[in-house]
């Protein structure tokens, strides 16, 4: 299976969303990051065929994205998804079920089993208004599991999970991962990199890094560096270096951050992780 | 093998096609405003009938003592009346019975309805009175004065009135329209025959009330059906899903319009068992001129009563429809509501000047306000096409069925292609 994306645009008037993105993805979980308004949504709604593309087109094993064979093989999670309060969330699932053309029986039981997982069985009576940020959010991970999906878009699945439920839910998407295509937008940068295998990163509606954890991080190795500094010169160093991480040490300040080359004799060279990549390009933007 | 294949799946889809149906259902009677709007509606729409009997109406004895009976009695004792007259044809003898009657009322009396000489033998007569002074253009006072000999030439002057009309309406008639007018003159018949029908009467003027309150209805009812998704957010969903831009759609479709006619439909079954209860179905087979109209379609009152009831329907049906329309076209459903309403309320305030040339009028009487008032079914204003005289009552609901066809078609497409952004 190979979903295929090939030069897409979309012009919003004067802004580009999306430009020129083109993307293969194979059996595996992918992990879109990018700073609000990168483009992201976007890209996962062309993706799901609700927003077609100003130009270029998308399409799964030569099926375009607009057609109903494709949309049986999808699973979306929206970032802000319609739920209908008074519906039970039993009712609300048979109902997606219905949508994707789940027979009754059938979907019974897949709704049983997905309210377990999501460990909303006991509530499936209950009706949705009565449900927590949190709740909503495990139903609607539930729904998009519903049709057994072979290509699982997720926009920001983990927003608004307890630590627990999130770490549930990493390993639920791991395990999925093996067989069918998952892609996964998140500002949480440890959910991407403990389960992605392949890491993609839009800035500007444009595409800028695509690859492994080890590839994409390859762009900063040796360039995270810790130091303390006193307060004036941590202000100085703001100005002057994209700052990952600043702590008050009593008349110090620590910090980590990104330099080509060392910033003070003190600094010491450390290992990057993803998050400082995250935080070296979007540092400024709005997240 | 392939067939049974194909059947299967086409069973199966129906099924899944009902099933998503309930759905829709559901998400439209689980809100508030939908659960309180049917509800007000169907209860105003039962009690309406019973508005014009609820109270006393008083009169003057000899005394001048004033005697009360409730509206009711009244309402029977008319009923008893016209049924007592109902078979007799409005002829020189039966006019003058009517004339000889009203000539004992006194008409110094501001009111001479409440007049003891009224109560007791005038009032028996006033369908045939209000029907003699319509065609003859008499008021009260002349009427006590009709002579035998001008009595004598009711027939006449109907007819005469009638070609009057033809040849000198406001409204510019085609040839083919007023040759239609003069065959339905040829055949109605010469005499006019009474026949009580007051039960048709109530029907016809309480169905307005109805369906404007059943339009008002659907306006806030269907108003969300896919605008409510573009609000929600739950577009993102459904248009995601394997059946969400085709089966689900004619789901949502299906659950509008079979809501806003199963409304109609239970009312219009309420209200004509209630009339009927109350003041009788005798009626049915009598002339349509009889409830009003001064033109006779080849019709009597009770098929007047079915075609009307079909244009209301079609009235529901096109208002249903364009609300539908509007709910997709529109990012909210408070949009469609104010729109709807405009629908509903501004041709009541509409005055076309009689310069106009003909197509305006026919236009305005296609709007679903006006299909679904009995004048407006039954008015003068026939369509042509192609040379052929189409009635109103005809041309109304076919026009609804059609015209619901393209907004179910353009909602259909609009929804499909719907851009979540």
């Amino acid at each position: 299976m190979e979903l295929r994306i090939d030069r897409v645009t979309k012009k919003y008037d004067k802004k580009i969303a999306c430009d020129r993105i083109s993307l293969t993805l194979e059996k595996g979980v992918y992990g879109l990051l990018g700073a609000n308004g990168a483009g992201k949504t976007t890209l996962m709604r062309m993706i799901c065929g609700i927003l077609d593309p100003s130009s270029g087109s998308l399409s799964c094993d030569g099926i375009d994205v607009s057609q109903e064979e494709y949309r049986e093989l999808l699973g979306y999670l929206p970032q802000d998804f319609g739920y209908y309060p008074e519906f039970t969330a039993q009712d609300f699932m048979m109902y997606i079920a219905a949508l994707k053309g789940i027979p009754k029986s059938k979907a019974k039981v897949k709704t049983a089993e997905l309210l377990e997982m999501v460990s909303l069985k006991n509530e499936a009576k209950k009706k949705i208004k009565t449900f927590s940020g949190g709740m909503k959010q495990r139903l609607g991970i539930a729904q998009a599991l519903l049709n057994d999906p072979k290509i699982l878009v997720l926009d920001e699945p983990t927003a608004g999970l307890d630590p627990k439920e999130r770490i549930k839910f990493r390993n639920i998407i791991s395990r999925m991962g093996a067989d069918r295509i998952i892609l996964l937008s998140t500002h949480i940068v440890s959910d991407i990199e403990h389960i992605a295998n392949t890491i993609l990163i839009m800035k500007d509606g444009q595409m800028i890094h695509e690859g492994s954890l080890e590839d994409i991080i390859a762009v900063i190795r040796d360039k995270v560096w810790e130091c303390s500094v006193s307060c004036a010169e941590a202000d100085e160093y703001g100005e002057k270096y994209p700052i990952i991480n600043t702590r008050n040490e009593g008349d110090m300040v620590f910090l980590r951050l990104v330099s080509d080359e060392k910033p003070c004799e003190d600094a010491n060279n450390v290992e990057a992780t993803l998050e400082d990549l995250y935080l070296y390009y979007f540092s400024g933007e709005e997240t | 093998m392939r067939i049974n294949r194909l059947q299967k799946g086409m069973v199966f889809d129906m099924k899944l096609f009902f099933q998503l149906t309930g759905y829709e259902l559901k998400k439209i009677l689980c809100r508030k405003r939908s659960v309180i709007t049917l509800l007000v509606v169907i209860l105003l729409g039962i009690f309406s009938v019973f508005g014009t009997i609820v109270g006393n109406y008083y009169y003057m004895d000899e005394n001048g003592e004033e005697i009360a009976i409730s509206r009711y009695e009244e309402a029977m004792i008319d009923r008893r009346n016209g049924e007592a007259l109902s078979g007799r044809v409005v002829d020189a003898d039966l006019i003058m019975e009517a004339v000889d009657a009203y000539r004992q009322v006194p008409l110094d009396k501001i009111y001479y309805d409440i007049t003891l000489e009224y109560q007791s033998s005038a009032r028996k007569y006033s369908d045939i009175c209000e029907i003699v002074c319509r065609t003859m253009d008499l008021g009260i006072d002349e009427f006590q004065q009709l002579t035998r000999e001008q009595a004598e030439q009711f027939d006449q002057i109907r007819r005469e009135n009638k070609e009057y009309i033809i040849e000198n309406l406001d409204i510019n008639m085609s040839e083919n329209m007023k040759e239609y007018w003069r065959e339905c003159i040829e055949k109605s018949p010469e005499t006019l025959t009474y026949e009580y029908s007051g039960g048709y009467y109530r029907y016809v003027v309480i169905m307005y009330t109805t369906a404007f309150l059943s339009a008002a209805a659907v306006a806030i009812m269907i108003s969300g059906i896919f605008s409510e998704e573009y609000v929600s957010g739950a577009d993102n969903l459904i248009l995601s899903s394997k059946h969400g831009k085709g089966l689900v759609i004619g789901a949502k479709l299906l659950a509008a319009f079979g809501i806003a006619e199963a409304l109609i439909i239970f009312l219009m079954v309420v209200s004509y068992i209630e009339v009927m209860a109350v003041w009788g179905t005798s009626g049915a087979d009598a002339a349509l001129t009889l409830l009003g109209n001064i033109f006779e379609y080849p019709i009597t009152i009770g098929q007047s009563a079915l075609f009307y009831s079909i244009c209301t329907l079609g009235s529901i049906l096109l208002f249903t429809a364009l609300t539908t329309f509007f709910s997709s076209a529109f990012k909210t459903p408070f949009n469609t509501i104010v729109v709807m309403a405009i629908i509903l309320i501004a041709p009541m305030f509409i005055v076309i000047p009689d310069s106009a040339p003909l197509w305006v009028f026919q236009l305005e009487q296609l709007m679903p306000t006006n299909m679904m008032a009995f004048w407006g079914a039954m008015s003068d204003l026939q369509y042509e096409i192609f040379g052929v005289v189409i009635p109103p009552y005809v041309f109304l609901p076919v026009f609804a069925i059609i015209a619901s066809c393209v907004c179910v078609c353009l909602s259909y497409r609009i929804f499909k292609r719907h851009q979540v952004v």
